[in-house]
């Protein structure tokens, strides 16, 4: 037994390591060997502008005139937009934009378009959108295209122009007129329309031998009517967004295709008198009314005139004039412009110009002028029958094309094509009048204003395609070649004006003639060297 | 006779002491290095769930009022905020000149142009670069050291700024997953922009994440 004690006291000992050390070294090496790695570098990425991660199966859309948004998602899998920002300019200012879109769920294989609602005029003065980006739930980006009119004018003469690069011998055609509307533009005043689709509105030094093109920015006035004793269109009324009930007899009918919605018409109406139920107005002077965006509520048709029912603008502007019938339209109009004949010196273009198209192209906008106001007459009559009614210009309205310079380094000549109809009430044509005079002149002007070269259209060549009655506006076409200055004598820039007018007057019962225009197309084709 | 037993119990007494020393010390040792090797393990993982939680994307960039604009957002639905450093080149950006959009004030749909619709980012740290670490190669190292390295900007003060979570602006409670949306102010010289995200850990700022961006 002698020794037990020291085994005894061995044991207790080991045991008393072991139960105390071992479980320890094993805890620890189980947390050592479990324990995560030592923290890793900071996660480094690049973010650049350029990479907005534009998804190519999810395509944003933005049409900035309308401000709808066209999403299409092709990705196979939902997503879901949390929140829209625009970045706009406010009166000139970068802001971003939040419209309150919120959560739009976006289902794999659908289109959705809808309204982006915008902040008010008094909050954002002249807003124009830059970028529309939508941020998903996940946190991408979509930077959307923001689309206007002038993107898609610029479109597609890049691709022309594109074209020219490629086969360098053919030219490229630019379309000045007609001009691409939306349902933003103002049509009701032809001088901010006119402003906001690359013209400049100026008039000529001479409305018979201009030389130089003036008055840009700040043309007033141009027109004036009666003989002796002036008489001018006063504008009366406007009301916007109307019921408009019309049953009375109007001596003259312009009808066209609202340029910004082909469903709806633009219309002009001459009568010595009206009564108008809707919008309520009566008068005993001759009036001029302009419709803007007229819906007919009539299921017969547009309108009627005398027995006949109208089911579509005839592409013969001057069709309805001259009607002296009885008038029924009924539905609503977006504005009613109602003028009347008074007493005055001058006024502007504003009461003899609608912007129309005669066929359903959608959203392109002709120009039509008209200063006939009631009948036609002959060499030896008065052909509005009565003074007052008489109209012609005392400044022409020239615009000038701003949009596309044509440079005599880059193009040898331009040929401009311009294509119109024309109408006049003088019975007689060329013999109704003493002396002839240009109603429309197309041509270059120089950067200072000074005339290149024009192209004349005289009323005695214009009224040989025309019948006054029955009434009958041919489309003519003409085509306007203009060699440039060779481009060794240093560069020159040209822009393309056409200018309209009334240039008659009266002198007696001769010149007393009032007529109607419609330029149907302007189209720039320069010719490369 | 007597004085023999009491040599074998004395010894063992001697024996069981010496045991209970070891076991103690190596109870203390082991524990002490159990309770760093945790804490690192904690940092770790709190540093890697930071660096992998927080989303930035950039929205845009407006040149003509030198904004930056840019999305952050937690991918875990948390409510809590972000920590950021801004580096504009050639200094770090002051905490005035971050804002975070608060869509629930908005009133005119202008982000940003009243007082209540951007939120100010609030400094946490302002002080020199080597108050802030960096987990790298292994090891946790401090700003200066990593930014030398690293060729990045240098300089006396950095600002560890907090943003608000839009999702606190919210008023409701449980998961968030919505974007919180940045703007910031850089002078007009600013080139290239390095946005570090920042996780806080016993009250040191250690940075996860850098996102840089060429703005000129």
């Amino acid at each position: 037994m002698k020794g037990q004690g020291s085994i005894i006291v061995a044991v207790v000992f080991l045991s008393i390591i072991m139960v105390s050390v071992a479980p320890l070294v094993l805890h620890i090496y189980g947390t050592a060997t479990n324990m995560a790695s030592a923290p890793d570098a900071p996660v480094y990425r690049f973010l650049t502008l350029q990479a907005k991660m534009i998804s190519r199966e999810i395509v944003a859309f933005y049409n900035a005139t309308d401000s709808t948004l066209l999403l299409v998602n092709r990705g196979g899998a939902g997503i879901k937009v949390e929140r829209v920002v625009i970045y706009a300019d406010c009166d000139g200012r970068g802001v971003y934009i939040d419209p309150g879109v919120k959560d739009l769920d976006m289902p794999s294989g659908l289109e959705i378009t809808m309204q982006i609602p915008l902040p008010t005029q008094s909050v954002c003065g002249n807003l124009k959108t830059n970028t529309l980006y939508l941020i998903t739930s996940e946190g991408l980006v979509i930077s959307s295209t923001v689309i206007t009119y002038e993107d898609i004018e610029m479109l597609s003469r890049q691709e022309s122009q594109t074209t020219t690069i490629v086969r360098t011998t053919l030219p490229s055609a630019v379309m000045a007129l007609p001009f691409k509307v939306g349902p933003g533009d103002n049509t009701s005043d032809l001088y901010s329309l006119l402003g906001g689709k690359g013209f400049e509105v100026c008039t000529l030094d001479s409305m018979e031998n201009p030389t130089k093109v003036v008055s840009c920015a700040s043309l007033e006035g141009g027109m004036k009517g009666g003989a002796g004793t002036g008489y001018v269109w006063s504008l009366r009324r406007v009301y916007v967004n109307t019921n408009i009930n019309i049953s009375n007899v109007i001596r003259n009918l312009w009808i066209g295709y609202d340029p910004r919605n082909v469903s709806r018409y633009n219309i002009v109406i001459t009568a010595d008198s009206a009564t108008l139920a809707t919008p309520s107005y009566s008068t005993s002077s001759p009036v001029r009314i302009k419709i803007y965006g007229f819906v007919p509520v009539t299921p017969q048709g547009i309108l009627r005139l005398g027995g006949t029912w109208m089911s579509a603008p005839d592409q013969d502007i001057a069709k309805y004039t001259f009607v002296n019938a009885a008038l029924v339209l009924n539905g609503t109009a977006e504005r009613v412009e109602i003028y009347e004949r008074t007493s005055g010196n001058e006024t502007d273009y504003n009461p003899y110009i609608m912007f129309i198209n005669t066929d359903r192209s959608r959203g392109f906008a002709g120009i039509l002028f008209t200063t006939i106001d009631r009948a036609w007459g002959f060499y030896s009559s008065r052909n509005e029958h009565v003074d007052t009614l008489l109209d012609y210009s005392i400044k022409s309205l020239v615009l000038v094309y701003k949009d596309y310079s044509l440079s005599n380094i880059k193009y040898s000549s331009v040929t401009i094509a311009v294509n119109y109809r024309f109408h006049d009430n003088e019975g007689s044509d060329a013999q109704g009048t003493s002396v002839d005079k240009p109603i429309m002149l197309v041509g270059l002007v120089d950067a200072s204003g000074v005339i290149y070269s024009y192209r004349s259209f005289t009323f005695r060549e214009l009224t040989r395609y025309e019948d006054t009655y029955p009434p009958t506006a041919q489309a003519q076409s003409s085509m306007i070649f203009i060699p440039l200055p060779p481009a060794e004598q240093g560069e020159k820039v040209y822009y393309v004006f056409i200018a309209i007018q009334d240039p008659y007057h009266y002198n007696g019962y001769l010149d007393d003639l009032d007529l109607t225009l419609y330029i149907e197309s302007l189209v720039i084709v320069p010719v490369t060297r | 006779m007597v004085l023999r037993g009491e040599s074998a119990l004395l010894t063992a007494i001697i024996f069981i002491g010496v045991a209970l020393v070891i076991g103690v010390a190596m109870l203390s040792y082991f524990t002490s290095i159990a309770t760093y090797y945790r804490d690192q393990v904690d940092l770790s993982s709190h540093l890697q769930s930071e660096a992998s939680n927080v989303f930035v994307n950039i929205i845009s960039y407006d040149t003509a009022s030198s904004s930056l604009w840019f999305l952050l957002k937690r991918t875990d639905g948390s409510r809590s905020s972000f920590f950021v450093i801004v580096d504009m080149g050639s200094e770090y950006s002051n905490c005035s000149n971050i804002y975070v959009s608060n869509p629930y004030h908005d009133q005119d749909g202008i982000l940003c142009n009243s007082n209540n619709d951007c939120v100010q980012a609030t400094p946490v740290y302002r002080g020199p670069m080597n108050g802030v670490y960096v987990p790298w190669e292994g090891v946790i190292v401090d700003f200066s050291s990593y930014a030398k390295t690293a060729g990045y900007t240098l300089s006396d003060t950095v600002y560890v700024c907090r943003l608000s979570n839009v999702c606190e602006f919210s008023g409701s409670q449980g998961l968030c997953s919505e974007n919180t949306i940045v703007k910031i102010q850089l002078p007009s010289y600013a080139g290239v922009i390095r946005l570090y995200t920042v996780a806080i850990y016993s009250n040191k700022p250690y940075i996860v994440g850098i996102y840089e961006v060429t703005v000129s």
